[in-house]
C-alpha cells in the first residue's frame, strides 16, 4: 500500500507541474494505393513511430489519425503483402494529407520501403539495431509461447521445460539479460528466474513484437544486455480509430491436440476508444518419435480489456488484464515420477497517459503506472504444495520526448521506479521487497550519411528483506543497495546503394536479484535445491557489435559479429551435489563468474524469380566463463576457462518459397550441430535436420481479409533434443505437428 | 481544452485504477512469515531397539541403512525417528501441522503404522524388498525428505 501512495504521488508531482498542454492539434489522413494497380489497400497499418499513434486503413484505404501535433514524425505504413514503407512527415500547423503508394513484395516483414531514398538510405531511416516481427512471419511462425515464436529468427533460441514454459534466449543471453514487455511496460512475473516458470503474455494476441537492442533499450532497464522484447497489444488505445476494427483468430494443432482462439477488437465511441482481447488454450500430453511426454498439457486464457479518452491534448486511458495458465512439468523419474502440476494467475491493472506540448523543447510527455499481481504454486501428484511464488509488482514511470536541439534531432528522458514484493512459501527463503529507481536520457543526431544514438542511465536498486538474518545457513541476509551506471552508443553509417554499417555498444548493469541474494529451499518443478549468496555483487556486462545491413528491392541482408564480456556474471551453478533436505533435488548455487560470450550472426532473403523467395539464417555462440586458480585446485579441473551451461550450439536454417496473388508454399531446413561444450554436469547434445513446411493464402474482401497458414513442422517426425530443454535428458522435442491457423481481420 | 478540465479527467481515470488496484491488488497472498520460525532439519536418525538402523547426516550425502532383514508375517518394534540440524543437533518438531508422511515402493512386501506422532512401524506383508520414503510434512507442503531405504522381507518359514 505504502509503495503505490508513493507512485501516486510520484505521478501527482508531475501532473500538476504540467504547463503549456497542447491546444491544437491536427488531423493527418490519407488513401493508401497499391503502387501498380492503384487499387486501394485496406487494412494497412499506420503508426507514428514517436507519438505511438495508429489507425487502420477502411476498404477505400483511407485512414485518419486525429489529435496530431505539429512537428516532425516518422511514419510507418505495414501490411502483408506490401513493403513497409516509413517516410520523414511535417505536421505544420494546419491538417495534413498524405496519400500513399505502397509496393507489393513477396519477400517478409522485414523488407524495409524507404521513401524518397529507396537506394541510398540516410539518417534516422536506418534505425537502430532493432527487428519487428509481423504479418505472415508472425502468423507462419506463432507458436504456444513468445519464445517459440520468435525460435526461428537469427540468434534466437527457446528455453523450456516441457510445452508451456518457454522464454527467449538472444545470443546465449537469457534470465534477467532479456527483459519481457508487454506495450511497453514489464511482464511483472517470475519466468527470467528458471526454466519452469512461464512467461505471462500470449503471443497470439500480438500485432506485433518488437526487438530493440542499444540506447533505445536503455530506456526499459540496464540489464537487457540481450535485448528487449516488446509485444505490442495496444490493450491503451492511443488513438480513437474511425471504425470497429480487429480480428478473430483460431488455431489448432495435431502434436498435442491443442486448440486456440482470441478475439481482439478497438471500438470507437465518441472519443473514447475501447479494446478488448479474449484469448483461450487447450492442449493435451504432446507427442514425441518416442511417444507421448506425460504431463505436458497446458489450459491457458489470457484477457484484457482497456479504455483510453482521446482529446486534442492527448489520451488518457486505463486497462485491466488477468492471465490464467495451468500447466504441467514432465516426470523426473529421480524423484517426481508423475511430473509437477503448477497453477499460475495473474492480475495487472494499467493507467496511461500522454500529453502533447506545445513547447519549442518539448514534443510529448508520457506517465504510466502499472500493478500486478502474480501467484503460481507448484503441486505434487499426490495434491501437496511444493513451492509457491507470489510477486506483487508496482511500476511507474513519466517520460518525455523533445525536438531538435542543436545538432541533436530528438531525444526522450524519463524517470522510472518500480517495487516488488516477493514471497516464496515451502522455502527458507524470506520474504523481501525490491526498491527501484532509474532516469535515463537517450538522443539521436543525424549527420548526413551517418546516424547516431547513444544513452545513458542511472539505476539505484535497494533488495531488503523483511527481516535481516545475520546467521542464516546461506550467510548474512541483510538488505543490500546497488547504484550504478549504464551507458550505450550506436552508429550507423550509409555506404550507398541500400548498403549501411553500424556498431552498438551497451555497459550493462544488473543487480542481484532477490531471489539470486536470498533464495533457501526446494524448487519442485525445477527439480532444483537453490542457494542464494548475500554476498553477490552486480552484474556489468560491455556489449560490442559491428554489423552490415542491405537491403535493395529484391534482398535483404544482415551480417553481425558480437562480443559480450561479463566481469561478474551471475547464474545459478549445479553443484552436481543432492541437497541434504531434499535429496532428489540437486543443489544449485547462484554464483558470479567473468565470462564472456561472442560469435556470429547472419541472416538473408533474396527475389530469385518473380515469385520465388530464398532465405537463410546462421547464428553461433561461444561463452565460457573464467575458472579461479582456488576453483582449479578445489576441483582438479585444469583449464583457465569452462563453457556456460545452456548455450545453444550453431544453428543453420534454409528456406525457400513460391508466393503468388496471396498464396504462399514453401519449405524450410532447420539445422543445429552437437552441443559438445558442456558446463559442469550438463550432457553434450547431438546435432539435427529438421524439415519443415508451409501454406498460406490471403483471401481480401472489401470489409473483410481471410488468413489461412498451414504449417507441418518436424516433417520427417526426427527424433531431436533442444540443448536449452531442461529436460532435454529424458524427453525429445515434439514431433511431427501439423497446425493450422485461421485469422480474421475486419 | 484549458488545463482544469484535463486535470479533473486525468485524476477521474486515475482514481478509477487506483481504487480497483488498491481493493484487490496490492497484498501479495504468498506469504512466509510463518515459515521462518519452524524447524528445517537437514538429517534424521532412525532407532529401533536402541540402535541407530537407518541414518541421514547433513555432511554424507550417502545415507546409512542398516535397516535389518523382517519375516513376512513378522511386525518391527516401535522405530523412532529423531530429526537433526545443520550442525547435527537434535531438533524438536513442535507445530501442530507437523507430521510425517510415507511413501511404500511396494505396498504387497511392507506397510507401515503410526502410533506416535514421531514413531512407526513396519509390518512385513510378503518375501521381497520394497523402499520406503519417508517426508517431513508441514501442512501440505515437505519441510525434509529422507532418501529412499530397502527393506528385506524374509519369506516365512
Amino acid at each position: 500500500m505504502k509503495t503505490l501512495f508513493i507512485h501516486i504521488l510520484f505521478l501527482a508531482g508531475v501532473f500538476s507541474s504540467g504547463n503549456a498542454l497542447a491546444e491544437d492539434s491536427y488531423l493527418l489522413s490519407g488513401f493508401i494505393t497499391d503502387a501498380e494497380s492503384g487499387e486501394p489497400v485496406s487494412f494497412a497499418y499506420v503508426h507514428i513511430e514517436e507519438l505511438n499513434r495508429t489507425a487502420v486503413a477502411d476498404a477505400d484505404g483511407y485512414y485518419e489519425i486525429k489529435n496530431v501535433p505539429a512537428g516532425n514524425f516518422t511514419l510507418s505504413i505495414h501490411r502483408v503483402g506490401y513493403r513497409t514503407q516509413t517516410r520523414e512527415i511535417a505536421i505544420k500547423e494546419s491538417d495534413q494529407t498524405i496519400h500513399i503508394k505502397l509496393k507489393p513484395t513477396v519477400l517478409g516483414s522485414q523488407s524495409v520501403d524507404i521513401v524518397g531514398m529507396a537506394d541510398n538510405m540516410e539518417g534516422s531511416n536506418l534505425q537502430h539495431a532493432s527487428k519487428k516481427v509481423m504479418g505472415s512471419d508472425l502468423r507462419r511462425n506463432l507458436g504456444n509461447t513468445l519464445s517459440e515464436t520468435l525460435s526461428n529468427l537469427p540468434g534466437f533460441d527457446e528455453r523450456s521445460m516441457g510445452s508451456a514454459p518457454g522464454r527467449p534466449v538472444i545470443r546465449g543471453l537469457g534470465d534477467e539479460r532479456v527483459l519481457i514487455l508487454q506495450d511497453g511496460v514489464r511482464s511483472g512475473d517470475v519466468s527470467a528466474q528458471s526454466a519452469d516458470h512461464a512467461v505471462t503474455i500470449d503471443p497470439i494476441s500480438a500485432q506485433e513484437v518488437e526487438v530493440a537492442r542499444g540506447p533505445q533499450a536503455l530506456a526499459y532497464g540496464a540489464n537487457a544486455i540481450g535485448g528487449v522484447i516488446n509485444v505490442v497489444r495496444n490493450q491503451i488505445e492511443t488513438s480513437v480509430p474511425s471504425r470497429t476494427h480487429g480480428s478473430l483468430t483460431l488455431n489448432g494443432e495435431s502434436v498435442n491436440t491443442g486448440f486456440s482462439g482470441a478475439v481482439d477488437a478497438t471500438i470507437p465511441y465518441k472519443d473514447f476508444a475501447l479494446s478488448l482481447n479474449v484469448n483461450g488454450r487447450l492442449a493435451n500430453n504432446v507427442s514425441t518419435p518416442l511417444g507421448e511426454i506425460k504431463n505436458t498439457y497446458y489450459e491457458s486464457t489470457n484477457n484484457a480489456a482497456g479504455l483510453s479518452w482521446v482529446q486534442d491534448w492527448g489520451y488518457v486511458g486505463g486497462a485491466f488484464s488477468s492471465y490464467f495458465n495451468n500447466y504441467g512439468i514432465p516426470p523426473d523419474p529421480q524423484g517426481h515420477p508423475n511430473g509437477v502440476d503448477i497453477e499460475m494467475e495473474k492480475f495487472q491493472y494499467d493507467g496511461k497517459a500522454e500529453f502533447l506540448v506545445r513547447n519549442n523543447f518539448l514534443k510529448v510527455i508520457e506517465a504510466e503506472i502499472s500493478l500486478k499481481n502474480y501467484t503460481h504454486k507448484e503441486i505434487e501428484s499426490n495434491g501437496s504444495l511444493g513451492t509457491q511464488f507470489g510477486l506483487v509488482t508496482t511500476n511507474a514511470e513519466i517520460k518525455a520526448t523533445h525536438n531538435s536541439l542543436g545538432f541533436l534531432d530528438s531525444g526522450t528522458f524519463g524517470i522510472w521506479s518500480e517495487v516488488e514484493d516477493y514471497a516464496v512459501i515451502g522455502s527458507s527463503t524470506p520474504d523481501a521487497n525490491s526498491y527501484k529507481i532509474g532516469s535515463y536520457l537517450i538522443e539521436e543526431a543525424n549527420m548526413g550519411k551517418l546516424h547516431l544514438e547513444s544513452g545513458l542511465r542511472f539505476d539505484w536498486v535497494l533488495n531488503k528483506p523483511v527481516d535481516n538474518e545475520p546467521n542464516s545457513s546461506i550467510g548474512n541476509i541483510r538488505e543490500r543497495s546497488f547504484p550504478a551506471l549504464s551507458s550505450s552508443f550506436a552508429a550507423i553509417y550509409s555506404l550507398g546503394n541500400g548498403l549501411s554499417v553500424g556498431t552498438s555498444l551497451l555497459h550493462s548493469f544488473r543487480a542481484p536479484s532477490l531471489e539470486e541474494l536470498y533464495s533457501e529451499g526446494p524448487h519442485l518443478a525445477s527439480y532444483s535445491y537453490e542457494i542464494g549468496n548475500p554476498e553477490l555483487e552486480p552484474e556489468r556486462g560491455l556489449a560490442k557489435e559491428i554489423f552490415i545491413r542491405y537491403q535493395s528491392q529484391r534482398a535483404n541482408a544482415e551480417a553481425a559479429v558480437f562480443h559480450n564480456g561479463f566481469s561478474n556474471y551471475l547464474y545459478a551453478r549445479d553443484t552436481g551435489r543432492p541437497s541434504n533436505r531434499f535429496p532428489d533435488l540437486n543443489t544449485y548455487q547462484f554464483v558470479g563468474a567473468n565470462a564472456e560470450l561472442y560469435g556470429v550472426e547472419f541472416s538473408a532473403e533474396v527475389q530469385l524469380l518473380r515469385h520465388i523467395v530464398a532465405d537463410g539464417s546462421f547464428s553461433y555462440t561461444i561463452a565460457e566463463r573464467k575458472v579461479p586458480d582456488e576453483e582449479q585446485e578445489a576441483t582438479g579441473y585444469e583449464n583457465n576457462t569452462r563453457p556456460l551451461p545452456q548455450i545453444p550450439p550453431m544453428k543453420a536454417q534454409f528456406g525457400l518459397k513460391y508466393t503468388k496473388s496471396g498464396f504462399e508454399l514453401g519449405s524450410h531446413v532447420r539445422l543445429a550441430a552437437d552441443q559438445t561444450r558442456t558446463g559442469e554436469f550438463e550432457t553434450p547434445t547431438e546435432g539435427y535436420t529438421l524439415v519443415d513446411t508451409f501454406a498460406q493464402y490471403r483471401l481480401e474482401g472489401k470489409s473483410l481479409m481471410h488468413t489461412f497458414s498451414l504449417n507441418i513442422n518436424n516433417l520427417l517426425n526426427q527424433e531431436y533434443y533442444n540443448h536449452l530443454s531442461r529436460i532435454k535428458d529424458l524427453r525429445p522435442e515434439p514431433g511431427i505437428n501439423v497446425s493450422l491457423l485461421y485469422r480474421l481481420y475486419f | 481544452m484549458k488545463k482544469a478540465h484535463i486535470l479533473s479527467a486525468v485524476k477521474s481515470v486515475f482514481t478509477f485504477v487506483i481504487l480497483v488496484a488498491i481493493a484487490t491488488a496490492c497484498s501479495n497472498s504468498t506469504s512466509n512469515d510463518e515459515e521462518h520460525e519452524h524447524p528445517e532439519p537437514e538429517g534424521a536418525l532412525l532407532t529401533l531397539n536402541g540402535e541407530v538402523v537407518v541414518a541421514k547426516y547433513p555432511d554424507n550425502d550417502n545415507l546409512i541403512n542398516n535397516f535389518p532383514s523382517v519375516t513376512a508375517g513378522d511386525q518391527t518394534g516401535l522405530i523412532t525417528v529423531q530429526f537433526i540440524d545443520h550442525d547435527g543437533d537434535p531438533v524438536e518438531i513442535e507445530e501442530p501441522e507437523a507430521y510425517l508422511r510415507f511413501n511404500i515402493s511396494n505396498s504387497s512386501v511392507i506397510d507401515v503404522e503410526q502410533p506416535e506422532d514421531w514413531a512407526f512401524l513396519v509390518t512385513a506383508l510378503s518375501e521381497g524388498s520394497a523402499e520406503l520414503t519417508m517426508e517431513l510434512m508441514h501442512e501440505d507442503h515437505p519441510d525434509f525428505t529422507l532418501p529412499a531405504f530397502t527393506i528385506e522381507v524374509m519369506a516365512a518359514e
